[in-house]
């Protein structure tokens, strides 16, 4: 029987250097004789939601972070942070997205009651009221993902599970809200009722998910690898995204936008005048 | 950059980033909807092509306990 010799792997230092930081989706630009890139490419952050009079909203999840040696393309995907709400209601889960063989899921929406679970690799929103959170996604292959964090009307919301794709925090309406979970990618936090406790903070990780609000307090949103925002009276602060800082939640006015990169926006209350924090929007580095 | 919509049918299914509408068609290969604060939109949301409107999906009932 024959036998084949396979190559030894190269110890040798591969030198890459960041070459690209892509923000918006279109074309991309390829240097000839560049056949292989290593990509890290990040979702959308979800927005947060906004509840009632007596209960404040739930942060959103943060995006999904994929990485790995792929063929250079010419074209990407980059996932918009899901849009700030005005209104009752869910905030809005992020886009995907896309380079090559890479796929970035947006983070979940955090709900008005229970939050949205995170897909492609994205965490959970956090819940409202007294609802559960959203798990993270259970889609990534080989990887734990983070169940959703119960909601309760009698004690404190859970938090989210850890994992590579955190679960949101639950809400509460009778004591604290659950904090989102922790992970490379961190659930939202839940939202907790008028007098009842403080809301969750979003989970942190390399991406953080929103922070969420009750009417009198907010909580902050989780540390990516740049800072989370912090909450203010009826808004969660944003999560900190993977290339920029969390907003901080303006009182009484909107919860704080995620950063870019992917982190989660913050809840906020009916009441507030402008709105929830949206999601900040995904990125894609390219190293060769 | 402006915010664009991912369309399927009247069916929102992705929201992007982009530099132009251009560049948000050929990177997704898909008709792209720009969409603003005013008129946002999100996955899942429906597009009316004749008033331009977005309209996000009914709320699932999940009972609040």
């Amino acid at each position: 029987m024959g036998s084949t010799t396979i190559p030894a792997v190269s110890s040798g230092q591969q030198n890459l250097t960041l070459r690209q930081t892509i923000t918006s989706s279109g074309a991309v630009t390829i240097p000839a004789g560049v056949t292989q890139v290593y990509a890290i490419l990040i979702g959308g952050g979800g927005s947060g939601s906004m509840n009632g009079s007596s209960t404040g909203g739930a942060g959103g999840g943060a995006g999904a972070l994929v990485q790995g040696w792929v063929p250079a393309t010419s074209t990407c995907v980059i996932g918009s942070g899901g849009a700030s709400v005005t209104s009752l209601g869910n905030g809005n889960n992020g886009g995907n997205s896309s380079y090559s063989t890479l796929i970035a899921g947006g983070g979940g929406a955090g709900g008005q009651a229970t939050g949205v679970a995170g897909t492609l690799g994205g965490a959970g929103g956090g819940g409202g009221s007294s609802s559960n959170g959203g798990a993270g996604s259970a889609t990534v292959l080989n990887y734990s993902f983070g169940t959703a964090g119960t909601g309760s009307g009698s004690v404190a919301g859970g938090t989210g599970g850890a994992g590579y794709s955190a679960g949101g925090g639950g809400g509460s309406t009778a004591a604290a809200g659950g904090t989102g979970g922790a992970g490379i990618s961190g659930g939202g936090g839940g939202s907790v009722n008028t007098g009842n406790g403080s809301a969750g903070t979003g989970g942190a990780g390399l991406i953080g998910g929103g922070g969420g609000s009750g009417t009198s307090n907010g909580a902050s949103g989780g540390a990516g690898v740049f800072a989370g925002g912090t909450g203010a009276t009826g808004a969660g602060g944003g999560g900190g995204g993977y290339i920029s800082a969390g907003s901080n939640g303006v009182a009484n006015t909107n919860g704080g936008n995620g950063g870019n990169g992917g982190g989660g926006g913050g809840g906020a209350y009916v009441n507030s005048t402008s709105g929830t924090g949206a999601g900040g929007n995904g990125v894609l580095y390219l190293y060769y | 950059m402006a915010t664009f919509a991912v369309l399927s049918g009247d069916l929102v299914t992705n929201v992007i980033v982009a530099d132009t509408l251009e560049n948000a068609e050929l990177a997704t290969n898909s008709v792209c909807i720009e969409y603003t604060e005013d008129n946002h939109a999100g996955i899942g949301y429906s597009y009316d092509a004749k008033s331009g409107k977005f309209t996000r999906p009914a709320e699932t009932t999940d009972p609040v306990k």
